[in-house]
């Protein structure tokens, strides 16, 4: 993803110098002095009187913004004029016409009558009797208007007032929400995340009926300006955490976001692992686990993946199955999950280094066939993985990309050309195929896919390793991994808590899963005087 | 400061990777065989000619090619023969004719010929010990005659011989007629002071009864008689004194030689021609046994003990099997069928071979420190005149899945 970088010069729209808070005096100088960067650094001045010079202001703000939309009217008959800005689609047009301008145009003659004699209070006269809105509140700063305004509120300006009145219509379509396409679960909720952040939040909450559930809002990214939540549940997650998390937040500094995975890349540990130490999942059932659990979880808005932390490694292995389904089936599951995870890591150069360097290691006759399969390749055991991998990385990336009408030539191309003709020609030996199949096939047994598949792509060194070193070098790749795994924390959490440190209570949800009975407490990773000092 | 650290990361990152690179270099590619380039020897043999020149022949699984979805229409195994000053020599020089790079990590099986082995085989073993690539697991086996002869026979029922010699060392386990150790269990006795040491045996016979594969049709189409077939088998053993092969252990000797030394196996065969009514068998489902050496004076007595517990497996209807006594009375006929076996092993190796198998010595060593010190210089003339005495106890465990035998009525 491109940044976009903050322009540099700023746009003039006039030479002369700003009228700043103070100099109301002046204000009939019309919109003579705007110095416009971005939005966020509009000067301060103030809503004026005019009303001439409030629409000049906006429209030159808002120049060649064929969305927004002035529409001016007559204050019912009380001979004063105003007009209401918004933005086209991004305000429920309804709202305004129903809410806003019609009560205002057919106001009666004893309202006015209330309007013309405190003439001070006209505000606070249309907020009590007369626009029936539940979200009203009023701007001094005409910056502020027009960041209100792509905030999809409708402000409403009034001759006189040097205030303006902003009503939240806020009626942008979204999508309605619909079943988990990625971490779809056989048993359990169904609905997932959508694009818009209040009802994601809203989701969530439905779940978790208590006041201790805090959602904070951010402001994060220069221009898109996106709504970040930080959601957590007071007494549970751990404050120093939490503050940390804050100041993460507040200290991303970007232009644009449009997904949760760029603040994922500023606020994590260590985002130069190839270890995920933030969880991202598109089920609200997942989030609200984790905010129970002690976690946080980061919303972000215009995207349906929230992001979850401090994660741990093993954390990375439960799915959210795993507390609706019976626990003996779960533990099976588990167990496999951990066997799939080292399988994609190691297979390939495990096979490397046994055909390369300890031949011995086979019995005879498995190393027979292996022998006779691999009779025939012209290439090192090395040149022979990396090609059958590279095809299997190749049609994994086609096959997110392929719309699903032609992926049926993908799988003819896979299974045929791939699979038998690659062997007939003599290029790869079956039994490389079966590793490769295999370790592809348990790479995606990581449940989350979203986050944590790409762990596997470590194999790839780890098959170099093999291919000069044998086992030995696998070895030295593991300890290596290993002791990358030890060091990582996650918000001041060990990666690797409940295993190392060891905390055995903690290993009841980690290889197995006991009975939801058995599972009352929060992880005992997560208490507060077992989460180290936070790094960073 | 958060640059400062980035910097500190990617410098460690780019050292991580300068450190992998080194270890993935410095390695290079010592050790480093790809497979398609190697001949698996699974099966040795090694002769002693004339002139004192060792022969080397090997079985090596020389994959044929052919892709994986053909089966390969050649043999796949390899023979190999080659005459050198010393083992290692004869071996390296089996790489004349050698189509591909020969490896010994597969090899199983280590066939001395006999004339090699009456010679001594310090030479052998040290080369089987010394060099990576032979395992300790490598079976010890002599041949009567060359090995080289025994490796010429070809393979009918397997595809190659070393499958069917790998199939009778592992049949021949519960047979308990042949003993076939391992380089390590071979070692226990052969590097043990004053212990005769004990090998398994290999021979061929020249057998009417022709052995293959093949569909009645094509059965029907050999009009005329058979002739002979050399068929490779595995029986009784072979003992060594010091380094070179002194004789051979009839079957029956090897077992008893197994019951002194408690190496029998699930399912060895006690049998007894039961006070002349008929034949009971019964099979060992567990054993074990003892020497004891006793002291009186001079005399130096050893006891054997064995205690087998059995599974009936044979006996006629004659045979009472009915009450506690008779029970009593055929475990005792058992018990003096193996301690014959046993008298059989130790005589021979006594008398004849002078030599000690059973470790009597080392078992004084161990348990009489003392008197083995004294009498450990004639150990060598004492041993043949050792007494020697039995006590075996069998225990009728299973009497099978009837009573008494059955008998037609008349």
């Amino acid at each position: 993803m491109k940044k976009y970088k903050l322009t540099k010069a700023p746009v003039k729209l006039d030479k002369n110098p700003g009228i700043k808070i103070g100099s109301s005096k002046n204000q009939q100088a019309k919109a003579a002095s705007i110095q416009i960067t971005v939005d966020g650094a509009l000067e301060d001045i103030r809503v004026s009187q005019s009303l001439e010079y409030n629409m000049s202001f906006l429209k030159e703000v808002f120049s060649s913004c064929c969305d927004i939309a002035f529409r001016g009217f007559p204050l019912g008959s009380c001979g004063r004029k105003c007009f209401a800005v918004y933005m086209n689609g991004m305000v429920n047009k309804e709202i305004v016409s129903r809410s806003i301008i019609n009560p205002l145009i057919s106001l009666q003659d004893y309202d006015c009558k209330d309007i013309t004699e405190n003439t001070g209070e006209t505000v606070k006269v249309l907020e009590n009797v007369i626009l029936s809105v539940s979200d009203f509140s009023e701007v001094y700063l005409l910056k502020d208007a027009v960041k209100r305004i792509l905030d999809a509120y409708c402000i409403l300006f009034i001759e006189g007032c040097e205030k303006a009145i902003s009503i939240s219509a806020g009626g942008l379509k979204t999508r309605s929400i619909s079943e988990a396409k990625i971490e779809s679960v056989l048993r359990g909720p169904q609905e997932a995340f959508i694009e818009d952040v209040g009802t994601n939040v809203t989701m969530i909450r439905r779940r978790l009926k208590i006041s201790g559930l805090k959602t904070e809002k951010f402001e994060i990214g220069k221009q898109s300006r996106t709504n970040v939540i930080l959601a957590y549940v007071k007494g549970i997650a751990d404050e120093g955490v939490i503050e940390e998390a804050r100041r993460r937040l507040n200290s991303v500094n970007i232009d644009l976001i449009l997904d949760s995975g760029q603040i994922q890349d500023f606020i994590e540990d260590d985002s130069l692992s190839p270890f995920p130490q933030m969880d991202v999942t598109e089920r609200p059932d997942v989030c609200t686990a984790a905010l129970a659990e002690g976690r946080f979880v980061i919303l972000v808005d215009g995207t349906p993946f929230a992001i979850i932390a401090p994660t741990t490694f093993p954390y990375l292995f439960t799915s959210a199955e795993d507390y609706y389904n019976r626990y003996y089936f779960v533990t099976m599951a588990k167990i496999m999950r951990y066997a799939a995870f080292f399988i994609a890591l190691g297979a390939p150069s495990l096979y490397i280094a046994i055909t390369t360097f300890h031949p011995e290691m086979l019995p005879p006759h498995l190393l027979l066939s292996v022998v006779t399969a691999r009779a025939n390749v012209p290439f090192p055991a090395l040149v022979e993985a990396f090609l059958l991998e590279l095809t299997f990385e190749i049609i994994r990336e086609v096959a997110i990309r392929l719309p699903g009408s032609i992926s049926q030539a993908l799988s003819i191309v896979g299974a045929l050309v791939i699979g038998q003709i690659s062997v007939q020609a003599g290029l790869v030996s079956p039994l490389m195929i079966i590793v490769v199949a295999v370790t592809g096939l348990s790479s995606f047994l990581i449940p989350k896919i979203n986050s944590a598949r790409q762990i596997s792509v470590m194999r790839f060194p780890m098959m170099v390793l093999a291919s000069t070193s044998g086992i030995f070098g696998l070895i030295m790749g593991g300890l290596l991994l290993l002791v990358h795994l030890v060091s990582l924390r996650s918000f001041g959490v060990p990666y690797l808590s409940p295993i190392s440190p060891l905390q055995p209570k903690g290993l009841k949800e980690t290889f197995i899963k006991l009975p939801s009975w058995a599972l009352r407490n929060k992880p005992s990773y997560m208490e507060s005087d077992r989460v180290k000092e936070v790094k960073k | 400061m958060k640059i400062l650290k980035y910097r500190l990361l990617i410098k460690r990152f780019i050292l991580l990777n300068i450190l992998m690179l080194i270890l993935a270099v410095s390695s290079g590619c010592w050790g480093q065989e790809e497979l398609t380039n190697t001949g698996i020897v699974v099966t040795t043999g090694i002769d002693l000619l004339e002139g004192h020149k060792y022969q080397m022949t090997v079985l090596a699984a020389v994959p044929a090619g052919g892709g994986a979805m053909q089966q390969p229409d050649r043999s796949n195994t390899w023979i190999g023969s080659a005459i050198g000053e010393s083992p290692m020599d004869a071996s390296k020089n089996l790489r004349k004719t050698a189509t591909k790079n020969l490896t010994w990590v597969q090899d199983d099986i280590v066939i001395i010929g006999e004339e090699a082995a009456r010679h001594g085989i310090d030479s052998i073993i040290d080369y089987l010990l010394r060099n990576r690539e032979t395992r300790l697991n490598i079976k010890i086996l002599v041949s009567k005659g060359l090995a080289a002869d025994i490796l010429a026979l070809p393979a009918d029922i397997e595809s190659s011989l070393y499958s069917e010699l790998e199939g009778g060392i592992l049949s021949s386990k519960k047979w308990s007629k042949s003993y076939i150790p391992d380089l390590r269990e071979f070692l226990e006795a052969y590097s043990a002071e004053y212990t005769g040491s004990v090998a398994g045996h290999v021979g061929f016979i020249d057998e009417n009864m022709v052995t293959f594969s093949t569909n009645r049709e094509k059965y029907m189409q050999f009009d005329k008689p058979f002739g002979t077939q050399k068929v490779m088998f595995l029986e009784g053993s072979t003992v060594f004194k010091g380094s070179s092969l002194v004789g051979f252990l009839s079957d029956i000797e090897t077992r008893g030689f197994l019951w002194v030394v408690g190496k029998t196996k699930i399912g060895t065969l006690s049998i007894v021609n039961y006070e002349g009514k008929g034949i009971l068998s019964a099979e060992s489902i567990g054993s074990k046994s003892s020497i004891e050496p006793e002291v009186s004076g001079d005399k130096i007595t050893f006891k054997v003990k064995v205690e087998a517990k059995c599974r009936l497996t044979e006996s006629e209807e004659s045979i009472d099997l009915n009450s506690t006594a008779t029970i009593k009375k055929a475990e005792k006929a058992l018990a003096e069928s193996i301690k014959k076996e046993m008298e059989a092993a130790v005589k021979k190796a006594q008398k004849e071979y002078k030599s000690d198998i059973f470790g009597f010595g080392n078992t004084l060593f161990k348990k009489k420190p003392a008197v083995w010190r004294t009498v450990k210089d004639q150990w060598e003339e004492l041993y043949p005149e050792v007494e020697v005495s039995y006590s075996v106890k069998v225990t009728l465990k299973r009497m099978g899945e009837t009573q008494n035998g059955i008998k037609a009525k008349e």
